[in-house]
This record gives C-alpha cells, sequence and structure tokens, in this order.
C-alpha cells in the first residue's frame, strides 16, 4: 500500500536558521547553476534534505547529488564538465572540504575536475581556512556566515541541530532504507508488536519528537543474518541490528531498518554475489567503504522483515503499513519515494529495491499471520522516563571520548611522529562492552548511540582494520562529533569526573 | 545536577566556569605539602637523626629508601592523592557544584569544592595525571608542567639529579642530564617541596576549605609511611579493569617492537634500539602483572591502617580496590603466562641485538662477562623452563663473529619466536 503523503510536521525554513540556510543554498544554486551537489556527510546532506523536504523549490534533484562519503564510486568521466557545488554546514579547520578535494583529487589526477568547482559553506570559524588560498586554488568559495568567534559558531551550530532534530534527524540521513506505518491502536500495542522478538527502548528526542529503538540481539536464531547473500568473512554479530522508529506526526512513524555487518576488504572473499549485484551492481568492482555500505543497505531488509513481521503478527488493528513508490520527483504529491538513496548508493537500481521491500512486506504479512495469537516470550521495554537515558547517554560520551583519548596517547607513546588517523573511533562491539561495564542492556546502549547522534555528539564513520583473525574488514565505528564536542566532552570530564572504573 | 539538565544544549550551558589555573597552583600547593610531609618522615634507610622521636617508614622491599622520592615516584603519589581527591569532590562539592555559590561559609567549610584539573593517562612508565595541550591531541602530564613552572620561577618543587650524592656521579654526564626534559627521564631525577610548609596557617593562606585541608593532611600522613616502590605500585594501579589494561598496553607495544624487530630480520640484522624498547615493555607487564602485588599489598594495608578518618578511608577504598579484586582475576592470571614468554623472548633477544650490534665483543670472548651477555643467558634459561624448544643456545651459532649478521637458520627460528608475543 503507498501512504498518501503528509506535510513534513516541521518546515525547517520556518526556523530563523532554516530561512537563513533555504535563502543561502537557494541562492547558490540559482547563481551557480550546479549540475551536482556535492554534500558533505552528516550535517550537509541533513541540511539539504530538511530544505528539500520543505520545499520544491529547491532545484537539485536527488539524482544530482552525490554523498561525500562515496565520491570514489563514480569515475573521473562523471566528474569532468560538470558545474559542481559542495556544500557543507559549517567549517572549522576545514578537513571535511579538504577531505572532499582529496577524493576528487585520486580520481582525477589530472585536475580537470577541478575546474568548476565552487565550494559553499553556510558558517565558518574564524579559524577557517579558505578553501581557495589552503585547499585548492582556483576554486570560487560561498558563506553566509564567516569568521564566528568560538561561541559565537557553538550557538550557530546548536540552531542547526536543533533545527534537523525538529524535522527528524535520522529520517534526514540519506544511507537509509525507509518505511511508513500509522498507528491505529494503542501506543504501548504498537510497542508490543515491534518487541514481539525483540527489545524496545522509547525515548523522546531534542526535537520532542518519540523515537523507538528494536533492538534484535544475538541470542535469537530466527534474527541471523542470511550468510548466503554476503561475503565469507563477513562479521555479523556484535554488530547493530536494528529498527529505528521515528515520530512524524501523531500516529505516523517512520521505520528505519539498519545492519552494518563488518566486511572484508578483500573483494574475492564474496562468493556469491547474485543477492548484491541485483540491487547495487557487482561488489568486485567497488571499493571496500561502498561494499560495506552496500551490504549494510541489503541486510537493513532482513531487519526490515522482522520488524515487519512483529506488525502483522499484530493484526491490522495495531497499524497500517505504507511502503515506498516509484515517482522522477522527489517529494511527489501522494505516496514517498526513497530518491534520496541515490545520493548515498549511485549503483542502486532504486526500481528493484522498491520490488524488494514489495517481497519483503509479501513474505512479512504472510509470517506474520502464521503466528498471530502465539504469544512470544516478553522481552525487555524502557522508556526514557524511567531509564534515565539522556544521563546516561552523557555519560557514554564521556567514556568514548575518554577510551580513544588513551588509545590516542598509547599510540603517541609509542612512536611519537604518530598522527591520528580519520576516522579514529570505536566499534559498536567496543561501545557495547563500555555499556555492559555499566551493567547496561545492549539494547539500552544501542538507544544511547541513538540519541547521542540525533544530538550530533556522536558521529559513525567507515574504518578498515585488521582484526584478530589477521582479516582486514570494514566497520563501522563511531567518535565525538568534531573538536568543538571532543573539547566540550573533555571539559566536562575534567571538572565533573568520569564515571566509577574508569 | 539534574539530569534533564545534561541535554544536548544544556550540556553548554551546564559546564562550570573552569577556574583552571586557580585550580592547578592549589593542586601543586597541596602536592607539595603531601611531598614535604613524605620527606621529613624517617625512612627505613635514612640516617637515625632525622626524626628521632617518630616510628620510621617499614622497609620497603622494592628499593633502598633513603628519604628521597624519584620523579618517577611522585608522578604515582599525585595519582594516589588526585583519586582520593576526585573521589572526596563527588562526595560532597559535585552534588552541590550549580548551587556552590550561594553557600555560607560554615557550609562551604565541609565540601571539596573541585577535583584536580587533569586526568589519567598512559604514560611511558605507567598512568599519570595529564592536561591535553589546547587544540592538539599532546598531552602535559602534571610533573611536566612543575617542571616548566619551576622554569619560569614557581618553584613548588625543586628537582635534583639521583646520582648527586652517589659516588659514581660524572659531572658531564649529569650536566648533560640537566639540559634534558627531567620529566622525560623521570627514573634519574629526584623531586623535593619546593616551597618552605613552616607554619601551616600561613602555607594554606585561606585558599583551601576546612574539608580540603583535612583531606590533604590526612593523605599526607598516611602517604608518609609508605615507601618509594609502594607508592610506585598504589599509583600505578587501582582496579582489574585498569591493571588489565596497562599489562595489555605494554604486551601491545612489545608485539609492535616484535613486528619491527621481524622486519629487520629480513636483512638478517636486530635493532639494538627495538631490542631494547622490546625488553622494556616485557619487563614492565611483568612488574604490573606480578611484581607490583606485593607492594601493593603491602601499600594498601598501610593505607587503610593510617587512614583514621572514615570519610577517606571509605574514599580510599573506592578508588583503589583490594590486592586481590585486582590481581585475583582468572584474566591476570592467564596473562601472566604471556607476559613471562614476553620477558624470556625480550632477554634473549635483547642479548642477540646486543652482539649483533657489537660483533668484536663476541670475539673478545667476553660475552658472558656483559649485561647483553647476562640478558641472553636469562631469556635462554627462561625460554627453556617454559619447554620453547629449538632455539639456539649459543651466541654463536647466531651471530656471524665477523658482521654481526644473524645467521639465516637462527634468524628464522627467530621470527617464529617474534610472532609468539
Amino acid at each position: 500500500m503507498v501512504a498518501s503523503c503528509r506535510p513534513p510536521q516541521v518546515r525547517a525554513h520556518t526556523q530563523p536558521i532554516g530561512q537563513e540556510l533555504y535563502s543561502f543554498l537557494s541562492s547558490e544554486i540559482l547563481t551557480w547553476q550546479p549540475t551536482l551537489i556535492i554534500v558533505v556527510e552528516r550535517r550537509g546532506t541533513a541540511v539539504l534534505r530538511a530544505l528539500k523536504e520543505c520545499s520544491k523549490h529547491l532545484m537539485c534533484p536527488w539524482q544530482d547529488v552525490v554523498s561525500s562519503r562515496v565520491l570514489q564510486q563514480h569515475s573521473a568521466d562523471y566528474y569532468r564538465n560538470k558545474r559542481i557545488l559542495i556544500f557543507d554546514d559549517m567549517m572549522t579547520g576545514g578537513s571535511h572540504v579538504r577531505e572532499v578535494f582529496d577524493s576528487l583529487s585520486a580520481i582525477d589526477p589530472s585536475g580537470v575536475v577541478f575546474q568548476n568547482i565552487r565550494v559553499a559553506v553556510f558558517a565558518k570559524h574564524e579559524s577557517a581556512v579558505s578553501p581557495s588560498t589552503h585547499i585548492q586554488p582556483g576554486v570560487t568559495e560561498a558563506f553566509f556566515y564567516r569568521a564566528l568567534t568560538t561561541p559565537a559558531y557553538r550557538n550557530t551550530r546548536l540552531a542547526i541541530v536543533s533545527m534537523l532534530q525538529s524535522a527528524g534527524s535520522l529520517m534526514l540521513d540519506t544511507e537509509h532504507i525507509e518505511v511508513r506505518v500509522r498507528v491505529k491502536g494503542t501506543f504501548p500495542e504498537f510497542l508490543a508488536a515491534l518487541g514481539r522478538k525483540a527489545h524496545v527502548i522509547t525515548f523522546q528526542s531534542g526535537g520532542g519528537r518519540r523515537n523507538i529503538t528494536v533492538l534484535y540481539d544475538d541470542s535469537d536464531p530466527a534474527h541471523e543474518l542470511d550468510r548466503r547473500t554476503l561475503p565469507e568473512n563477513a562479521i555479523t554479530s556484535g554488530i547493530v541490528k536494528k529498527c529505528r522508529v521515528v515520530e512524524r506526526a501523531g500516529d505516523e512513524f517512520a521505520l528505519i531498518p539498519m545492519c552494518y555487518p563488518g566486511t572484508p576488504d578483500d573483494p574475492t572473499d564474496w562468493r556469491n554475489p547474485a543477492a548484491y549485484e541485483q540491487l547495487l551492481g557487482d561488489p568486485r568492482k567497488q571499493s571496500g567503504e561502498a561494499r560495506f555500505y552496500g551490504t549494510a543497505l541489503l541486510s537493513a531488509l532482513s531487519v526490515l522483515q522482522w520488524a515487519l513481521k512483529g506488525l502483522y503478527a499484530a493484526g491490522q488493528e495495531v497499524a497500517t503499513v505504507y511502503l515506498p513508490g516509484m515517482a522522477a520527483e522527489d517529494n511527489p504529491p501522494d505516496g514517498f519515494t526513497l530518491n534520496h538513496l541515490r545520493a548515498m548508493y549511485p549503483t542502486l537500481k532504486l526500481e528493484r529495491l522498491i520490488d524488494a521491500i514489495g517481497v519483503i512486506d509479501a513474505e512479512a504479512a504472510r509470517e506474520g499471520s502464521d503466528v498471530r495469537g502465539r504469544s512470544a516470550p516478553p522481552l525487555s521495554q524502557t522508556d526514557s522516563s524511567s531509564g534515565n537515558l539522556r544521563q546516561n547517554a552523557w555519560t557514554l560520551l564521556q567514556v568514548i571520548r575518554h577510551v580513544l583519548d588513551n588509545r590516542i596517547q598509547e599510540e603517541k607513546l609509542f612512536d611519537p611522529l604518530w598522527k591520528r588517523p580519520h576516522p579514529f573511533g570505536l566499534t559498536a562491539d567496543e561501545v557495547f562492552a563500555l555499556g555492559d561495564h555499566f551493567g547496561w542492556q545492549r539494547a539500552k546502549t544501542s538507544a544511547l548511540f541513538d540519541m547521542l547522534i540525533d544530538d550530533c555528539h556522536l558521529v559513525t564513520h567507515v574504518m578498515k582494520s585488521a582484526d584478530q583473525d589477521g582479516i582486514c574488514r570494514w566497520k563501522r565505528v563511531f567518535e565525538p562529533d568534531g573538536e568543538m564536542v571532543s573539547d566540550l566532552v573533555r571539559m566536562y570530564s575534567v571538572q565533573r569526573g568520569l564515571p566509577d572504573g574508569f | 545536577m539534574d539530569s534533564e539538565q545534561i541535554g544536548p544544549f544544556e550540556a553548554y550551558r551546564g559546564l562550570r566556569r573552569a577556574h583552571t589555573g586557580t585550580q592547578l597552583e592549589r593542586v601543586f600547593r597541596a602536592l607539595c605539602y603531601v611531598l614535604h610531609q613524605w620527606c621529613v618522615y624517617p625512612s627505613s634507610g635514612a640516617p637515625a637523626t632525622s626524626v628521632p622521636k617518630r616510628r620510621a617508614r617499614h622497609e620497603d622491599k622494592g628499593s633502598s629508601d633513603d628519604g628521597r622520592l624519584l620523579l618517577l615516584e611522585f608522578d604515582k603519589l599525585i595519582n594516589i592523592v588526585c583519586r582520593m581527591w576526585d573521589k572526596m569532590f563527588q562526595e560532597s562539592g559535585l552534588k552541590i557544584l550549580d548551587g556552590i555559590e550561594g553557600l555560607t561559609q560554615e557550609e562551604l567549610r565541609k565540601i571539596v569544592r573541585f577535583q584536580p584539573p587533569a586526568q589519567e593517562f598512559p604514560g611511558t612508565h605507567g598512568p599519570g595525571r595529564a592536561r591535553r595541550k589546547a587544540g592538539s591531541d599532546d598531552l602535559v602530564y602534571l610533573t611536566r608542567m612543575a617542571e616548566q613552572l619551576v622554569e619560569e620561577g614557581f618553584p613548588y618543587f625543586a628537582f635534583e639529579p639521583r646520582d648527586r650524592m652517589g659516588s659514581h656521579s660524572d659531572e658531564k654526564q649529569r650536566d648533560g642530564a640537566e639540559r634534558r626534559l627531567k620529566s622525560d627521564e623521570p627514573h634519574k631525577w629526584v623531586v623535593r617541596p619546593g616551597l618552605a610548609v613552616g607554619d601551616e596557617t600561613t602555607f594554606w593562606g585561606g585558599a583551601y576549605t576546612q574539608a580540603e585541608i583535612d583531606l590533604i593532611q590526612r593523605t599526607a600522613i598516611a602517604l608518609s609511611r609508605l615507601g618509594p616502590t609502594e607508592i610506585r605500585a598504589l599509583g600505578t594501579h587501582k582496579d582489574q579493569r585498569g591493571t588489565m589494561e596497562e599489562i595489555r598496553r605494554e604486551l601491545r607495544w612489545a608485539h609492535k617492537a616484535c613486528e619491527r624487530l621481524a622486519c629487520a630480520l629480513q636483512d638478517g640484522r636486530l635493532g639494538i634500539g627495538d631490542a631494547s624498547r622490546l625488553r622494556e615493555y616485557a619487563h614492565e607487564a611483568r612488574r604490573k602483572a606480578i611484581l607490583n602485588e606485593d607492594y601493593y599489598a603491602s601499600a594498601y594495608e598501610t593505607m587503610v591502617r593510617e587512614l583514621s578518618d572514615a570519610q577517606l578511608k571509605g574514599a580510599f577504598q573506592a578508588v583503589q580496590k583490594p590486592p586481590s579484586l585486582v590481581w585475583g582475576h582468572e584474566d591476570i592470571q592467564k596473562t601472566r603466562e604471556k607476559v613471562g614468554l614476553a620477558v624470556g623472548v625480550a632477554d634473549y633477544v635483547y642479548g642477540i641485538a646486543f652482539f649483533s650490534e657489537h660483533p668484536e665483543e663476541l670475539s673478545s670472548r667476553r660475552e658472558g662477562k656483559t649485561a647483553a651477555g647476562h640478558s641472553f643467558e636469562e631469556g635462554l634459561e627462561s625460554l627453556r623452563r617454559l619447554g620453547i624448544a629449538e632455539i639456539p643456545g649459543s651466541l654463536s651459532a647466531i651471530v656471524e663473529g665477523n658482521t654481526g649478521a644473524i645467521k639465516g637458520p637462527a634468524a628464522e627460528r627467530l621470527r617464529a619466536l617474534l610472532k609468539d608475543i
């Protein structure tokens, strides 16, 4: 069933910062007339999506947008002869924009690609470098605010984060599948359906929306990933396997499944890539990072099936499921699309994905009706009001920063010339272990991740590292979002102390 | 602080205005006091005239306690004081931090208002308190900060070379040492209090609450009963998790040194620098996994006995776990086996690396009399005890006498051995 279109709940450009962002970006698009927009992850993308959701007049279809994380998936020819606009919301040192230029330079060493590039950064810190003089001579640049002092910069960041939270944070990412449901029964019934064989944590996001984290742990064989669709040496336990459920309107929620198996860097590890190929092309011809994200998208379909099965098992009277449709328009007047995925998965065959979601929905409906009426052992359900989650989220952030700082120091003690690589974060398994130290259930720790990411305190990256079995794998890692957040957390820890045991 | 206040936005506003400079000044002054108390307390090895009326510190089995504290040991004394200070702050000041300005003088007397503004980070010789340089990944340890302060004319402490009074001191060498950073060679420098304590009321100068003074005085009294090695052990360890992490870190470093050595072996060489570092890491791991336990136990017992104030004793016991909880865990017991192997390999390899670098020492048949020769013999013996078979038992079977190159079959065996760490 395709949902009727609902206007976005919070119009980003009704907030002052949203108006400024909209005015800045729309005028840049109007004057520069880009044929390609490169959005710098994560907030650059989120801001663009928030603005696009609000206005059809922002002329940048998703097919002309590419995420900074997947630049390597296009050849040099793709970028040549394009008028490129690189967009980011904020700049301190300029490292993110520099990374974009480094990637483009690696793709096209001849430098032809740099002939028509403009960098548009909404707000620049007083210490920010000028891209044209310090990064790539010849490029043009634009800004809305520049030379912001640290307090002013921090306030601008807070205003943007607040706007993104109001617009639904996670719903603004471009890497996730989304299915919508309208709750017809009571909210507790909805939770019970989602938590039929999963751990459920509810909390309220900074934007005041109800959020649900539905965690599928490794103990239930029903929630094992189908290894036939994965590379031989993929890691499928101790990873993120969950469905985020975010409130859109009073009774409408977005179901966002996520799953991030650790994927081997060696492309020949993939013996049976048929399922992947069908959706995303030949994995053996893609970069390790691209394969990681592709595998995640594929695996998220399994998670979606588990979530839908729970809803269908509860019956039509609890919730109605609405699936995405195909449309050339990003925001069609009725229904919704997954066109935003084009920015993150350039090789994605969107029609096939939509079909696959339809098949999964049908299977989940059949499986759900088979088990309807059968009781499942109740798993944990926690509400933020009883769990003091926000305090715990902050504690987790403190400890993540502390552990990473210790690692940095350890490396520097061994080799004083060592420079911190980017990214430099903790894997989900390592963060779960930190939660274990506090005696938190993994579902709770998982919800704390979500809160910190929604608050833009924690950021996710993909990092390659060698495991104990000697295999090099790509994994999702988490680290505090930039030096500003890191310094805040460090100052907090110095003045108020670290949790016991650290 | 209410939990809801620590939200994404409140965190920015909810931070206490940091008076870091003032806090650091007070911490250094307090540490100077603690060190003063330790130095004036009669040590087991000091002349009997020093403070005849008081009982001397019980004998510290680790080293000769001549009443001098090395910078390395002082670094660990800082850890102990700061851990207790942190805890006392969390028990009192932290709970009312945001309303601290509205307190009466009487209420203020009873609380510790802040904690030392430095955190424990890994260091070359175990953890140490440090602060991060703004906008960088570099840390400044408090010992280094104390040294800088002396250079800038704020002598909270005084530093002197360890061997100044020794019979083998070499003026030239000492002058060279003077120019190097003391905090880079903390085992070569003795630290003494730089401020005169004299009248205590004047010393505190109204800058501390009564609770803070009590904390410092009582901690100082208890710590003055510990010998230098006990201080080092107590300041290095506090719980099982941290100890395990310390040991694993040394083993990780040892592993990295092994990788470099294995790489060098492809050219038939063993770098003496990396071999020396491997040995340092392995022995440090042994100290943390095995040797420190006894010193920690006696230090722990002494502190519990000497801390008469129940609240302070509780704080101590909260931040320093009993030795059985630190070393009793199965994981540490398992790690001890690994450490034993690492020490054996490190000693053995160091001996070989030395003679590979100095093959002339081999031909002069002095190898058995040198420190490196002893290291080789000890390593060999340890490895044989551990049941490691097929390892060459003589240096001449490993090192080419004229070039110092490692012979092919021996290099193969060494590479396999290095892989085991």
